[in-house]
């Protein structure tokens, strides 16, 4: 890890509890804390009207959670620790850059009638 | 028996093959479906688009010694929604397949074919179908396309003029 990214990641931890999320890799039952960057929804534009699910991308160390990153796969789960509910986010792609840190999902959350 | 209940074409034949769907256990919406913040998926969308009437126009005659063209076009849009799927579509596949087995002429006409339906399926068969490439969005989209050419029941254009 360079000086820099050893710089952003210490910033990152800096307000991690402040602003970060608990979630439970369903596939695997392993457990990451990541920042979600709230996003606008996505409709898929259907003629009967409005279907919107809520997406979200959701930011991890990379160092932190090698173990999660070389056991997770498109279109697993991840369940979001919460005190009120506890939604399910799909996650739809990955953008693992090697010059950043962090590791980002972009995920998708599961309506409650959802299969 | 109403004006709506026969005329409302776009209405009432979604509504009618839409049993077919709920009779297997798959979620389905048509017009007259209130909306709902979180719609389940996988799910269909039945849109019917009214064509012209059938050429040459098929008469009926009704109470009254009236002439009335008896026999339409149109054609359903069913839109298929799922959960997406990397590995081959294999999911969206499954689904689609089974949509099209609902969809054949007999099992239509067992569904919309009922004593109490002002119509009849008179024939409907598949013109297409497309699909949109939205994995990496959270979702699988098809739509598959169908000309359906349908009657209306003399019973029924009866009904509608001792109401009137």
């Amino acid at each position: 890890m360079t000086f820099s990214d050893t710089l952003q990641v210490e910033g990152i931890r800096s307000v991690e509890n402040v602003t970060w999320h608990g979630f439970t890799h369903l596939q695997t039952g392993l457990t990451v804390r990541g920042e979600l960057e709230i996003l606008p929804p996505i409709d898929p534009r259907l003629q009967l009207g409005s279907d919107t699910r809520e997406t979200a991308w959701l930011h991890i160390i990379r160092d932190d959670y090698a173990e999660f990153l070389a056991e997770v796969a498109q279109e697993d789960r991840l369940q979001q620790a919460s005190e009120s509910s506890r939604p399910t986010w799909m996650i739809a792609r990955r953008d693992d850059n090697p010059g950043d840190p962090v590791v980002k999902f972009f995920l998708a959350k599961l309506g409650s009638a959802d299969a | 028996m109403t004006a709506t209940d026969i005329y409302d074409f776009e209405g009432n034949i979604p509504d009618m093959i839409a049993v077919g769907f709920t009779a297997a256990q798959m979620n389905v919406a048509t017009v007259n479906i209130p909306p709902n913040f979180d719609k389940p998926r996988p799910r269909s969308e039945l849109m019917f688009k009214a064509g012209p009437a059938s050429s040459p126009p098929s008469l009926s005659i009704v109470t009254g010694n009236k002439r009335v063209i008896s026999a339409y076009t149109g054609e359903l849009e069913i839109e298929n929604i799922t959960a997406p799927d990397a590995n081959n579509k294999s999911i969206h596949a499954a689904y689609r397949a089974r949509v099209r087995q609902i969809m054949e002429l007999d099992s239509l006409r067992s569904a919309v074919n009922t004593t109490n339906s002002p119509y009849r399926i008179e024939f409907i068969a598949a013109t297409g179908s497309t699909q949109t490439e939205s994995t990496g969005d959270g979702y699988e989209v098809s739509r598959l396309t169908y000309h359906v050419q349908f009657s209306i029941k003399v019973d029924a254009f009866n009904q509608l003029a001792a109401a009137s």
